[in-house]
């Protein structure tokens, strides 16, 4: 904690900048009441969800978010001569505390909404379904990151696309899998199974009809495997990435 | 300890397309150029070694300790140290390892250096006695208590070196990388640097393999040499061999006391000329310079006359030069 001040107002702009999306959200159920059947609760409890999710795995893979610069300032190749893995060294080597915005944020706003949507008895074991949908959540978000920063081993400038795929993806798990074309809902429940993350989940746990999926209800369970999944595949290309990589001259 | 067999390394350097879709293009773009960095190398170096790896800029140095090291796959060859396959067993190898760039710190920025120590005591598992006999042996040769508690990043170049230094030996490994272990340090710095070097060597038998632009660390430390350039090595034997085959020419200054048409004399040629300052070339076929003095005076009038034998640095200077003037040549 060298710079307090700087620290202070990070975490205040990450505060203020997932909040006006909560807000854009709010301003829309201003005018309609349900969107696809989905009331401002429920969605924001769907934001909540995969906010956290979003940022547990920026504070724990924070090293990842900034490996490029690691690449460039020679600092991975100090971890590669490090008798550590290499993996946990790149993971840790950034703890991004001013993500504690977000997830303050995020937590706040699950509370908030469980407590309209259900009575407060059901509440408590429906947080306990909570923490492996938050986990897998944050496995998935952990998977892009290290996808993203295994691409930087072979190019810096793809990297700016990727970011669609990652602030995209957070997009797409915030909303209700109801508001998209049918095309879109096939490709994120069959394609790209994102529906799996957070969608299908919570649309079981608070008791929404699967529809806009097309799954049985009992598919939730295996949600967060989805997210183990994906983190394991993205272990190893990380791996094949390391034994490709070029380093930098001299 | 090491083995190298036809060691290559090659880099793709992908094309770069400009403008508004450069960046989408370059990610699936798949031209690219190979670039041989290291061009089948071979090579084995014994424990206890101390060599010194030379080369000019981009000759391929830099390349050959990263696979060393462990942090490059090589795209072919073989490679074994100490019986192990470096980056196939990268934790094992770098645990008896150790490594210095001299370019770039292998230590923690923000963190104290005894803290950087500390840390390292953890990471290698050393054991308490002989982390404080190395402490205590560092703190003499290389003055480290002078900055113990200072973060890394406040030191100065000389004591970020030796911390760096104090840092890669800590663990007692068996062999060492030094990249340009001097680069930029004075005199005084550099001294002190090479004294440790070669202190360590002999009392710990380590490995130490070194790089560097600097010849006095070469012909202070290094009995044996490995030169490279575009990716291959050009010579790899002792250093008087060195000196003896590519310098072995000796330099005879004479100041003549008149003005006189023609100076060339036999067995010699003239290699620079000042006013009545002449300097020649020759090779000492064993007969020394007696016979070159003998026929300067029969014919000439001079005033002083001075020798130079070469040293390891004007020799590694006039190979790199001769190398040069191939490669353009090579391009004409």
């Amino acid at each position: 904690m060298q710079y307090r001040v700087s620290f202070l107002f990070d975490l205040l702009a990450n505060l203020f900048s997932s909040f006006t999306d909560l807000a854009a959200m709010i301003i829309i159920f201003t005018h309609t009441p349900a969107l696809k059947g989905w009331t401002l609760a429920e969605t924001a409890f769907l934001f909540g969800l995969t906010n956290t999710s979003f940022a547990l795995a920026e504070m724990i893979g924070g090293g990842f978010d900034v490996f490029q610069l690691l690449i460039r300032e020679g600092k991975f190749d100090q971890m590669l001569v490090r008798p550590l893995g290499h993996f946990f060294q790149v993971m840790t080597s950034e703890f991004v505390l001013r993500r504690f915005g977000r997830l303050t944020q995020g937590l706040a706003i699950i509370v908030v909404a469980l407590h309209q949507i259900l009575a407060s008895e059901t509440a408590a074991i429906v947080v306990l379904l909570l923490l492996p949908v938050i986990a897998g959540g944050t496995l998935f978000y952990m998977a892009l990151f290290i996808t993203q920063a295994t691409t930087a081993i072979w190019t810096v400038e793809g990297l700016e696309v990727f970011n669609i795929i990652t602030y995209g993806g957070n997009e797409v798990l915030s909303h209700p899998l109801d508001v998209f074309h049918p095309v879109l809902r096939r490709f994120f429940t069959y394609i790209l199974p994102m529906a799996f993350i957070n969608y299908i989940p919570v649309a079981a746990i608070i008791g929404k009809p699967l529809t806009a999926a097309g799954v049985p209800p009992w598919t939730a369970w295996f949600s967060p495997l989805f997210g183990l999944g994906a983190f394991l595949l993205a272990r190893r290309f990380w791996d094949f990435g390391v034994r490709h990589y070029q380093s930098t001259g001299s | 300890m090491i083995v190298a067999k036809d060691l290559v390394k090659e880099f793709k350097i992908y094309q770069h397309h400009r403008g508004a879709f450069g960046a989408i293009r370059n990610m699936f773009s798949t031209k690219h150029t190979i670039v041989r960095a290291v061009d089948q190398i071979s090579f084995q170096i014994a424990a206890g070694e101390l060599v010194g790896y030379l080369g000019p800029n981009g000759a391929g140095k830099s390349t050959t300790i990263k696979m060393l090291t462990g942090i490059l796959v090589p795209t072919s060859g073989e490679l074994t140290i100490g019986g192990i396959v470096p980056w196939r067993e990268r934790v094992k190898h770098v645990r008896r390892m150790g490594v210095v760039f001299g370019q770039r710190t292998t230590l923690w920025w923000d963190l104290p250096v005894i803290e950087t120590m500390e840390l390292l005591r953890h990471i290698y598992k050393i054991p308490e006695r002989q982390y404080r006999r190395n402490m205590d042996m560092f703190a003499d040769l290389l003055g480290l208590s002078e900055f113990l508690n200072i973060p890394v990043r406040s030191l100065s170049l000389g004591q970020r070196m030796r911390a760096d230094l104090a840092a890669a030996f800590l663990h007692d490994p068996e062999i060492v990388f030094l990249d340009e272990p001097t680069i930029g340090l004075d005199v005084l710095a550099k001294e002190r640097i090479r004294q440790f070097i070669a202190t360590i060597n002999s009392e710990k038998k380590t490995t130490v393999i070194l790089t560097t632009h600097d010849l006095g660390d070469v012909a202070k430390l290094c009995r044996r040499v490995m030169m490279i350039d575009r990716g291959k090595v050009l010579f790899d034997g002792a250093l008087a061999e060195l000196v003896s085959r590519f310098g072995g020419e000796r330099r005879l200054i004479v100041d003549f006391a008149e003005e006189y048409d023609d100076l060339s004399i036999a067995g010699a040629r003239i290699v620079a000329k000042e006013g009545r300052k002449v300097t020649y070339a020759f090779h000492s076929n064993g007969n020394g310079v007696a016979p070159l003095i003998e026929n300067l005076s029969r014919n000439y009038k001079w005033a002083d006359i001075s020798l130079q034998d070469p040293d390891v640095e004007t020799t590694i200077r006039h190979i790199y030069e001769q190398w040069e003037g191939d490669h353009s040549s090579e391009y004409c």
